[in-house]
């Protein structure tokens, strides 16, 4: 009688071959699913993601598109410039470069950055113009402050704010070593010196958000750029 | 009544149904609240996190269905959670190449449906004891259901917290949007609400119930 | 402070974005194991552990699949790990200290379903963080989820004694209560942003 209550209650242990053989099928099947998913859509991702990035490249430099510009992608860092391969996949590119499509001259170049946020990271692109030393554009790529004041709506939609990055002066020291004033965010409405940013009014955290990743940035990337602006320029 | 196996019950409309209404998996199980509050703040995203949702609730059922006899009692939950992470994996790709926009604002949340206790729940308690046809059925209605509760959620949040609905304005210039509702806080407070509203609906037809009862009994 | 930093990690996983009030992961057992104060605080200690334990493994995982290039396997892996690793934390205390597995034994399968031990493997995976910010992201996600737990607790034993409108008890009152919370925890988002 105990017995059987026992047999009830728990059902023989079936053979671990048939265990091993349905998860083997399964993994099988799961496995057959993602990777033909995966095959069908990873070069229309690809080419989407590329094509939000150019468009982000782009929108830096009001004035330049596709039809006028080519852009090639690079990465800089202190052991040198390396030209990246998009269509291979690699996406740790540092650094966008735009060529013009007649002469071949460099128009400009676009830049990443990145800084704590009110929420999460802030991230941004700019664009640097070497003729000049400064900074002739901005866009959001990522932010989700606090919507209707910090996101990138809103951030992008303030005409009096996007303005301080029309011309923003990242000016190197004479040695070319670093910058001879770091980006600076001040307060609403007491902008003095052309490398400061007037932060947006009730949203002085997304603004310094952007500040501080354009600074660090810039910090380390325009003298390094400096150093190598005539590979850049012959790279088209 | 006595409780039938399943197999030999008859599919109805009420198999489609339950799901949509009297056991909405978000309201009345309260089952899935992770997704369905993280990514409520605009119509459009609670929309493609339903839909992607009522996908991998469907696939999963109907794959679960068919190796029902198959799957020995001993593994069936790591092989369902296989199965289930299988299709995410596949609608996590495919909304990636349907729209950048969608991938980028659902973010680690299409993945983390993985984790939806509706899904487990469906594969667990539906699926493997039911026919491929009924439960597909049911897990359709469960996935309607979920969507439903996710776009009354979606709605009121984006209506309240910017003004806009699908994106387009609803309010003129001078309204000022309560921002506190497309912020995390929002997400309690709108399904809070929703509860207290469906509760108090639930608790007039109770009163009207046994107001009728006690009619009956004083003319009877 | 900068946003790598190991201290703004786990400062930014512990209050300013915290697992359960910002992103909503972890709801079901927020909800339904906060009546008490002391069952709180063993749900929350045993999901911590659990964290610290399948954050690890998950990076372990993520760098074996990225070195062979197999990102696509990522989640059906990760909820693997995540199942083992409950299994694992079972068995270990279970050996170690049986008092604790007295206490926590009935939390751990209820953990594998947490959707915030995945979301932490996901999240860490997305920041790219490296070994000692994943230690630093997990011991935050797993201390504020603990935080939050042991707060709604204290707030649900007092909700014991207040006359609410009947069709308000319940779970309606407990997301309204969330909801406040929620409110409360927004104060600290910017903390890093100077």
């Amino acid at each position: 009688m105990n017995s059987e209550v026992h047999q009830s209650q728990t059902p023989p242990l079936p053979s671990s071959i048939s265990m091993i053989r349905t998860l083997g099928l399964i993994a099988m099947i799961s496995g057959l699913l993602v990777v033909l998913v995966v095959q069908f859509t990873d070069p229309i991702i690809k080419e989407k993601e590329r094509l939000a990035l150019e468009q982000a490249v782009f929108r830096v430099f009001p004035g330049i598109d596709r039809e006028t510009a080519t852009r090639v992608s690079f990465l800089l860092s202190q052991q040198g410039l390396i030209r990246v391969d998009e269509a291979s996949g690699s996406n740790d590119a540092n650094l966008y470069a735009l060529y013009n499509n007649n002469d071949g001259q460099l128009m400009g170049i676009a830049l990443p950055a990145a800084a704590q946020g009110y929420q999460d990271v802030v991230r941004t692109l700019y664009g640097y113009d070497p003729e000049c030393e400064c900074i002739v554009g901005m866009v959001i790529t990522k932010s989700t402050d606090t919507p209707g004041m910090g996101d990138k709506k809103s951030v992008e939609g303030n005409g009096q704010f996007m303005a301080n990055f029309a011309n923003l002066s990242v000016r190197l020291t004479a040695d070319h070593s670093r910058l001879a004033h770091p980006i600076e965010t001040v307060k609403h409405g007491t902008k003095t010196a052309p490398w400061q940013i007037d932060a947006i009014s009730g949203a002085t955290i997304t603004s310094r958000a952007i500040g501080n990743g354009l600074n660090a940035s810039a910090m380390t990337m325009v003298p390094l750029i400096k150093h190598h602006l005539n590979e850049i320029k012959e790279s088209e | 009544m006595a409780d039938l196996p399943h197999k030999t019950t008859p599919i109805t409309l009420d198999t489609f149904l339950r799901g949509l209404w009297k056991e909405n998996p978000v309201f009345v199980m309260l089952l899935g609240l992770c997704p369905a509050l993280a990514v409520t703040n605009t119509t459009f995203n609670a929309l493609g996190m339903g839909l992607a949702t009522l996908f991998v609730l469907v696939c999963s059922s109907a794959l679960v269905s068919l190796l029902r006899d198959y799957i020995p009692k001993q593994v069936r939950i790591a092989s369902y959670i296989v199965i289930i992470a299988t299709f995410v994996t596949i609608v996590d790709y495919g909304i990636h190449a349907i729209s950048l926009e969608l991938y980028n604002a659902l973010g680690a949340f299409i993945q983390l449906i993985v984790a939806n206790c509706v899904i487990l729940g469906r594969a667990e308690s539906y699926a493997s004891k039911n026919r491929v046809t009924k439960s597909i059925i049911n897990a359709a209605g469960m996935g309607f259901g979920f969507t439903f509760a996710l776009l009354c959620l979606g709605s009121v949040r984006e209506i309240l917290g910017s003004g806009t609905l699908l994106g387009y304005p609803l309010f003129g210039e001078s309204f000022q949007p309560w921002v506190v509702m497309v912020l995390p806080p929002g997400g309690f407070f709108v399904i809070g609400t929703w509860l207290l509203l469906f509760a108090w609906l639930k608790e007039r037809k109770q009163r009207k119930i046994t107001r009728q009862e006690e009619a009956a009994r004083a003319t009877g | 402070m900068q946003p790598d930093d190991l201290s703004f990690i786990f400062l930014n996983a512990f209050i300013i974005n915290n697992f359960v009030l910002a992103f909503f992961l972890g709801l079901c057992p927020f909800l339904g194991v906060s009546a008490k104060l002391d069952t709180a605080w063993n749900m929350g200690l045993a999901t911590m552990f659990v964290m610290l334990v399948s954050s690890l493994c998950a990076y372990g995982v993520n760098m074996l699949l990225v070195e062979f290039n197999l990102e696509f396997l990522r989640l059906i892996c990760y909820i693997a790990v995540i199942a083992s690793a409950v299994q694992l934390v079972e068995i270990t205390i279970k050996k170690l200290s049986p008092a604790m597995f007295r206490a926590l034994g009935i939390f751990l399968p209820l953990i594998t379903t947490n959707c915030a031990i995945l979301g932490l493997a996901l999240f860490q995976t997305f920041k790219e963080y490296n070994f000692l910010q994943c230690l630093a992201y997990s011991a935050g996600a797993g201390a504020g989820f603990t935080l939050a737990l042991m707060l709604m607790a204290g707030l649900r034993v007092k909700l014991d004694l207040a006359d609410v409108p009947s069709i308000s008890q319940g779970s309606a009152i407990s997301f309204m209560l969330a909801g406040i919370l929620s409110l409360t925890f927004m104060g600290f988002a910017g903390l890093g942003g100077h």
